[in-house]
């Protein structure tokens, strides 16, 4: 209409004589650049539109009533997130598969939208990822000891009594996550030591298709260094040691079932490793606990002599295997206090006698590696690794009959996992920080790493990590069948244990690294022998 | 009872299967690696003995690094930080020690500038790989402003010692290094102490 009436009025002018032909062609000109110009105005707005809606959102509801305020939840959710176009996409991708899981199983709009509250995300996603964290003391050897096919990773698992709703697994992590920020980050190399750097990224839930605790690429700008996997029933959580340790994952999986479970309508109270998503992080919560242990006394703990190996080829996959041993809690325990034991000295003395069958050698010394929760001597609220660990040495000619270890298990548990013997554990690796803390790191990793691939895990042939009880509190208990706990495989041990204890069941994993299962098969027969008949689950074996 | 379990089979291991199928791995790096090492190893002794036995110019010094940047760039890169900038400044740095190990061993008086030359052509690069990705290469400042500290008190040791032999190389790369030192400082504008201390701190 305007563009008609513009030509009539040159038309008119130029009938008058009132402008020169050559004037209109300039004029003309200037309209088309002009018409231009707002059609690239009119396609970028276009773009910006369909930019802010790339993920082209469609409202699961019936009512429309609901899908206006459906509508405006989209709108609030995308003033809340700054990252790249992808992500952002994929985020607001992740809510609306939630909403239409909602809207599938009949909840209403309100609670939907109640549930999925954008303020979940706190701030997490509308700010620039500027903080960082130094590696506490324990992780400092992670990034060195890593391998193309080896990195230090351990697994935790929660089997629900029903089946893994994914979309709402994937929205727990994402509300999850901002409460653990040493655990949103990517690792990366200083000029004299790694450190985390905090990543704002979306975190995803993958479904679970390999090995458990297979290596974690962390190498890429914004790699995450554990990975959260369901499969069935179950709820895993990967970590890369770099960021925790037992106790700081299971935090992070047990307040993961938490906001799951409140995803799904089944809110919890939070204390007891649970924390509550939406709080405020503590600085406790991300501290390097071992600066602030300043133990006096001797320092000793690191080098000791080669350990005899379990037989059986070492496997290119690692674990090759991985078995669970689901023991009944109650009976374990009174067949340990029967022996004279606790659960974990007489463990051990079934894994040293289930080793001597598992084992060709006739001379030397087993000796198994046991970690030490440094919180059972200086209470911490840290996330962050605060573990140390001692080696359960028994000469091979001694290993007959698990009962006649017992003792000197008990005695060698009580020596060194004693607080005197970790301090000097503790001093020990302080005072090997503080010696190297000025080289730099190129010159320094080459070093670490041979010392590594040299001593390794050889001084020791098995290892058993025994996490205790886990507890839930009872509405996500009694949705919980079970737990598990599994390491990931050593470099040439052969056999790495683990163990943990929820509700009525104590599990028992093995990770194989050799397809010779002559441990496994000692250690169900041993505990067949005392009556503990145990149900016994696990992978498929890979064979090479 | 303990025969009749036995003889039941109630003794035998039987597993139950809860994890899904794995997948056969697609990585085969670490059999790589293991072949390629003992090859690579083979080499560089190989060369070394040879040289040794023939005398004359220390060649295998240059073939050894070879290998090594071969090495570190392709059988076995990095784990950590492998990203653009870093893999690009550690492919300038390791180019530019192969080319002073040839003018030292091989042939002398032109490396001062031709590294130059690639330092300042490298410096550009690795503008352009921050400022076209910026918001994920942020992160990798590291490398960058490693490369450009190393340029900058080389050429200006450079133009302090050598200021004969220098030709107009040294000194753009000397004002180009300082310029990218600059453009990485505002980069971290506001965050500067904090992004300092987390890429040098040492506890």
């Amino acid at each position: 209409m305007g563009k008609e009436f513009a030509m009539g009025k040159k038309e008119a002018a130029r009938k008058s004589g009132m402008i020169t032909d050559r004037k209109i062609k300039q004029e003309d000109k200037r309209e088309a650049k002009h018409e231009v110009k707002q059609e690239d105005k009119k396609k970028n707005k276009l773009k910006e539109v369909k930019n802010r809606h790339l993920t082209n959102i469609s409202l699961p509801f019936a009512d429309e009533a609901d899908n206006r305020k459906a509508a405006l939840f989209f709108g609030d959710l995308e003033q809340r997130i700054i990252l790249p176009r992808a992500e952002k996409n994929a985020l607001i991708e992740d809510f609306e598969k939630a909403l239409e899981f909602y809207a599938a199983s009949g909840l209403s709009a309100d609670d939907a939208l109640e549930r999925l509250d954008a303020k979940n995300l706190g701030g997490f996603y509308s700010r620039p990822a500027n903080t960082w964290y130094a590696l506490d003391n324990a992780a400092r050897i992670y990034p060195f000891s890593m391998k193309h096919d080896y990195m230090a990773v351990f697994r935790l698992s929660a089997y629900l009594k029903e089946d893994v709703v994914p979309e709402i697994l994937q929205m727990a992590l994402t509300f999850t996550i901002k409460r653990f920020p040493s655990f949103a980050t990517t690792v990366k190399k200083g000029f004299f030591w790694h450190y985390l750097d905090s990543t704002k990224r979306r975190y995803v839930v993958e479904p679970e298709t390999g090995m458990p605790c297979q290596p974690i690429r962390i190498g890429r700008s914004g790699s995450q260094s554990f990975r959260v996997l369901y499969y069935k029933n179950r709820i895993s959580a990967e970590f890369f040691h770099i960021l925790t340790d037992g106790t700081g994952g299971m935090c992070f999986l047990k307040t993961l079932i938490a906001e799951y479970f409140r995803l799904l309508g089944v809110p919890s109270s939070c204390g007891n490793g649970i924390l509550p998503v939406n709080g405020i992080v503590s600085p406790g919560e991300i501290t390097n606990e071992f600066l602030n242990i300043h133990p006096e006394g001797a320092a000793s703990g690191f080098v000791d002599k080669a350990a005899v190996q379990y037989g059986g080829k070492l496997a290119r996959v690692k674990p090759c295997r991985v078995i669970h041993f689901k023991i009944d809690a109650a009976s374990l325990k009174d067949v340990a206090v029967r022996k004279g034991a606790t659960v974990t000295a007489y463990i051990l003395s079934l894994m040293f006698v289930a080793g001597r069958r598992a084992s060709d050698a006739i001379d030397g010394e087993f000796n198994i590696q046991v970690p030490v929760n440094m919180r059972k001597f200086y209470p911490s609220e840290t996330l962050r690794n605060f573990s140390m660990y001692c080696g359960i040495r028994l000469p091979l000619a001694d290993i007959r009959d698990t009962d006649a270890l017992i003792p000197e298990i008990m005695r060698q548990l009580r020596e060194k996992a004693s607080c005197r013997a970790m301090n000097e554990m503790v001093n020990a690796t302080n005072r090997l920080i503080n010696a190297i803390r000025f080289i730099p790191l190129f010159l320094k990793a080459p070093v670490a790493r041979e010392v590594y691939g040299f001593l390794g895990d050889r001084i020791f042939s098995n290892t058993l990590s025994n996490l205790g009880v886990v507890s839930l509190p009872p509405e996500l208990a009694e949705r919980t069948e079970s737990m598990d706990f599994v390491l990931g495989a050593a470099i040439t041990n052969r056999a790495s244990c683990s163990m943990l204890t929820f509700g009525k069941w104590t599990t028992l994993s093995v990770s194989k690294n050799t397809a010779d299962p002559s441990f496994e098969e000692a250690i169900y027969d041993l505990l067949c022998r005392d009556g503990l008949n145990p149900v016994v689950e696990g992978s498929e074996l890979i064979a090479d | 009872m303990a025969l009749t379990r036995l003889l039941k089979g109630v003794n035998s291991l039987q597993i139950n299967i809860s994890y899904p199928k794995p997948q056969k791995r697609k990585s085969r790096r670490s059999l790589v690696i293991g072949i390629a090492g003992n090859g690579f190893l083979l080499t560089a002794l190989m060369c070394a003995v040879i040289n040794i036995w023939s005398g004359g110019k220390a060649w295998s010094i240059i073939v050894i690094w070879s290998l090594y940047m071969a090495w570190t760039m392709l059988v076995s890169p990095d784990m950590i930080d492998y990203n653009r900038i870093s893999q690009f400044t550690k492919a300038i740095v390791q180019s530019c020690i192969l080319l002073v190990l040839i003018d030292i061993f091989i042939t002398s008086g032109w490396s001062v500038n031709v590294v130059s030359i690639i330092c300042f052509g490298a410096l550009i690069a690795v503008c352009l790989l921050l400022y076209t990705d910026f918001e994920r290469q942020r992160h990798n400042l590291l490398p960058m402003i490693l490369l450009t500290g190393l340029s900058l008190i080389v050429s200006v040791i450079l133009l302090i010692t050598e200021r004969e032999r220098v030709r107009w190389q040294v000194p753009v790369t000397c004002a180009l290094s300082f310029a990218v030192l600059v453009a990485c400082v505002k980069t971290m504008s506001g965050n500067l102490k904090n992004e300092l201390k987390k890429m040098f701190h040492t506890l």
